[in-house]
């Protein structure tokens, strides 16, 4: 399979997910899109480290996803509390940093 | 290396005193001032005794090389006897002053404008080339404005010293004009390698000559700058600035064109005539004095423009020497009285102030010029100049006649007539330290004339050949019978002289002052300001289009500040495929 | 004869269909519940593509961190969240952002599949894969300790953040009543 065909994989999932982000509001969804891009991500590196006969970016996959862990339980911890204070997970609604 | 010495000392004297004067006393700012100058001074009669001749220079260093000047200093026929004159009035009056200035508190001020005047001046007359003159010429104004208004609190102080600075400036525009033509032309500002200069150089540099030498049409401001302190007056409005004028002529003389020359004596005779007849009519002490000055130097024009250099020199230092004591005197005068000076207050006071009055009388008999005094010599050497030019000798000759008239009338109101006021009767005479430089200068008053007209002491230019008797005789006479009349008429009080109409049209100086202010200065200043509101309302339109310009970008760019999340993510994609659209075009796109 | 189709190109066209579909679907549906569980399986793609390149310690990984443990947490996140709505696509602004989005989309594959079908790769993959576990043991526990500490620290900040973060606040009720 030629490594193309890997990245343009990771190229569509990643614009799809760069769609997702901009196009919901719903906070959760937002961080589904994020998950989506870094996953696209992580796919076009491990191509690449087929492609090189190289293990590196195989350890950066890792590494993303050691990552992503971690950003998802302090994002999906704010959303909650932002929640509670709003009632509303509609990020549009939590505009208090405008100006 | 002396002759620098002469401009040095008097520049560190005026140092000292501003920046250090502020922890000395009163008496150390005289002190000072006034031994920096007779420092000086000592230079020059050290020279004078050595026998330093004319073409002697001395270089301090390179200092324009474009314009060929260098910082130097060279003695013409005309420099050493100036410089005497200059560092020694200017000794006696700044010792003068140290009495007169007892209890101002601007001592410091004082002191240090004074010492940078002397080294002013002495560059005009020691300058070597008309860069250096034209720095001293500049300085001279300065140190003229900032006297002038010494007492600043008083608005008529400030307005004679801001006029003075004006008119000056006109004559210094034209000045500078000339001295770039000749720049472009010649390439050298050298005095004395100028070689002939073409008319319109020459009347630049007369029209300079006329605004610092106050002759008409630029000599309004002379009156008014009596507001300064009497010593200020005696010095710069007498003996020396005013006569820088004459000085460039006389350094100039041959290179001028031959036909400003004789604008220059015609403007001279001129001068001198108006001015005597508004003298006559003045009942203010010092404009008297003031218009007596202009008056004289007139003549003094009329020998530099006849080319007599040895008549105009003599008569400048002569006027030197007697207006100086007679300013010191009517400084006196104010000194005893309370700052009278209205003439028609003022009177008897010969009984009163015992060393004063015959100081005076000195003083009057060299303007009159009666004989034996040096007046009278100076001034038969102008008119034996004018000979062959009739006109000019009857303006001078009458001028005379009118120059002893109000000299007399002077005196006699002054110190003969009966008291005029109460603080006329109980004047008091004045300390010695104004006394002893004031009878000096008095002496040399009387004195000069004589020494120098019968060869004991000479000027280092070439004397003409003796003029003819009849001439001494009919100076005489006139100026004894212009006394004898000034003061029958004015010995019972204030009488007009002239016939009322003139009078007062003389009082008035004919009017010229309202028509030069007029005319003159109120469109330049309607100009100025039109052009000021034009440039406000500009500024104020431009400060106000960036204002607004800034205020609309920056509420546009306010709209991106949403505050939504999804917003800045779609610019923040936007901007990552812009980055990615560049980098591929930019033709990195294979390794 | 064709070649038979080679095992790899097989599970990367399967796996590669099914992932676009359900990232697709994750994305843009309403509910998001389903759309959790449409990421699961995208995930679970993803991890058969990277089996299939013979990463199989990676494909554990994503299996076991991210369609194990991230996706449970968006899960409970959303179970407590179920009574919250948002408002999409009902403003001037959602309509733009919708426009914006799309089209964003678009331009950024567009981008992204020009530079790479313009670099010139080799067709074949290169012999002899790293894809021993010894290698990789000597990679994270070697060469790369420092990032490997570091990152766990970073997990326990995380993991500290999240519960300040969300747990309740004394002066506020439990969950406001509507």
């Amino acid at each position: 399979m030629p490594t193309t065909a890997y990245l343009l994989l990771g190229a569509l999932l990643f614009a799809l997910g760069a769609a997702g982000v901009v196009m919901r509001a719903n906070a959760l969804s937002m961080l589904v899109s994020v998950e989506l891009m870094l996953n696209a991500v992580n796919l076009t590196f491990v191509a690449a480290a087929k492609r090189f006969g190289e293990l590196d970016g195989v350890i950066v996959a890792f590494f993303v996803i050691a990552v992503a862990a971690a950003e998802v339980a302090v994002g999906l911890a704010i959303v909650i509390d932002v929640a509670r204070r709003h009632v509303s997970v509609d990020v549009d609604r939590a505009s208090d940093l405008s100006g | 290396m002396t002759l620098w010495l002469t401009v040095l000392l008097p520049l560190a004297g005026a140092a000292l005193l501003a920046l250090a004067g502020g922890r000395l006393g009163r008496r150390a700012h005289g002190v000072i001032g006034t031994g920096a100058i007779a420092l000086s001074f000592g230079a020059v009669l050290s020279m004078t005794t050595a026998g330093t001749g004319p073409g002697v220079r001395a270089t301090l260093g390179p200092w324009l090389p474009l314009a060929g000047a260098d910082l130097t200093l060279a003695l013409d026929r005309t420099g050493l006897p100036l410089a005497l004159m200059v560092t020694g009035v200017s000794a006696l009056i700044a010792l003068y002053s140290i009495g007169y200035l007892a209890r101002d508190a601007g001592t410091q001020r004082y002191f240090a404008a004074l010492d940078l005047f002397v080294a002013a001046m002495l560059l005009i007359v020691l300058g070597a080339n008309l860069a250096i003159l034209f720095a001293g010429w500049e300085l001279v104004g300065l140190c003229s404005y900032l006297l002038i208004a010494h007492w600043r609190e008083r608005p008529a102080a400030a307005a004679a010293a801001v006029k003075a600075f004006v008119v000056n400036r006109v004559g210094d525009a034209a000045f500078l004009i000339g001295l770039l033509a000749i720049l472009a032309d010649r390439h050298t500002l050298a005095i004395g390698s100028l070689g002939p200069l073409s008319i319109a150089i020459s009347a630049l540099l007369l029209t300079g000559a006329v605004a610092k030498s106050a002759q008409l049409p630029l000599h309004l401001w002379l009156p008014d700058a009596m507001e300064g302190p009497t010593p200020v007056s005696a010095l710069i409005h007498a003996a020396t600035m005013v006569t820088a004028g004459v000085v460039l002529l006389l350094r100039l003389g041959s290179s001028l064109a031959p036909e400003v020359l004789a604008v220059a004596a015609a403007l001279g005779a001129l001068t001198a005539l108006g001015a005597a007849l508004v003298a006559l009519a003045q009942t203010d002490l010092k404009r008297v004095l003031a218009w007596s000055t202009i008056s004289q130097i007139g003549l003094m024009f009329v020998g530099a423009g006849l080319g007599a250099v040895f008549a105009a020199l003599f008569h400048l230092v002569a006027h030197a020497f007697f207006k100086a004591t007679l300013f010191l005197g009517a400084g006196s005068v104010m000194h005893a009285t309370g700052d009278e000076q209205d003439l028609r207050r003022l009177g008897g006071l010969a009984a009163r102030l015992r060393w004063t009055t015959p100081a005076f009388a000195a003083g009057a008999l060299g303007l009159a010029a009666l004989p034996p005094a040096s007046g009278f010599f100076s001034k038969e050497a102008i008119a034996a100049a004018a000979l062959d030019r009739p006109w000019l000798l009857a303006a001078v000759l009458l001028t005379g006649a009118l120059s002893a008239l109000y000299a007399a009338r002077l005196f006699t109101l002054v110190f003969l007539a009966p008291a005029g006021s109460a603080a006329s009767a109980g004047a008091h005479e004045s300390p010695p330290s104004m006394l002893v430089p004031l009878g000096a200068l008095a002496l040399a008053a009387l004195g000069f004339g004589a020494l120098v007209a019968s060869g004991t002491v000479a000027l280092g230019v070439p004397e003409p050949a003796r003029p003819p008797p009849e001439l001494a005789l009919g100076g005489g006479l006139v100026a004894v019978a212009g006394a004898a009349l000034g003061w029958r008429r004015s010995r019972s009080g204030a009488r007009e002289l002239l016939p009322p109409a003139l009078g007062r049209a003389a009082l008035g100086g004919f009017g010229l002052d309202a028509l030069l202010a007029g005319g003159g200065a109120r469109s330049v200043a309607a100009v100025a300001s039109a052009l000021e509101r034009g440039a406000e309302a500009t500024l104020q339109w431009s400060l106000d289009a960036a204002g607004r310009l800034v205020t609309r970008a920056g509420a546009r760019v306010q709209r991106a500040e949403s505050g939504l999340l999804r917003s800045y993510e779609a610019y923040l994609l936007a901007g990552a495929a812009l980055l990615l659209a560049l980098w591929s075009l930019g033709g990195t796109g294979s390794r | 004869m064709d070649a038979l189709v080679n095992a790899e190109q097989g599970i990367f066209a399967v796996a590669g269909a099914i992932c676009v579909l359900a990232a697709a679907n994750a994305v843009f549906r309403k509910d998001t519940l389903a759309a959790a569980v449409s990421l699961v399986v995208t995930l679970l793609s993803l991890a058969v593509i990277y089996l299939g390149l013979g990463f199989e310690f990676l494909a554990a990984v994503q299996v076991g961190v991210y369609a194990g443990a991230i996706v449970v947490l968006f899960t409970i996140a959303i179970m407590i969240l179920s009574h919250a709505r948002a408002n999409e696509s009902g403003t001037r602004t959602g309509r733009r952002l919708d426009f914006a989005g799309a089209a964003i989309a678009v331009l950024l594959f567009a981008l992204l599949a020009a530079a790479i079908l313009r670099g010139r790769l080799p067709v074949a993959v290169a012999p002899g894969s790293p894809t021993d576990i010894d290698a990789i043991a000597d990679a994270l526990f070697v060469r790369f300790l420092l990032p490997f500490e570091v990152t766990s620290v970073l997990l326990l900040a995380a993991l500290v953040a999240a519960v300040v973060l969300a747990r309740k606040r004394s002066s506020e009720r439990e969950w406001p009543r509507r």
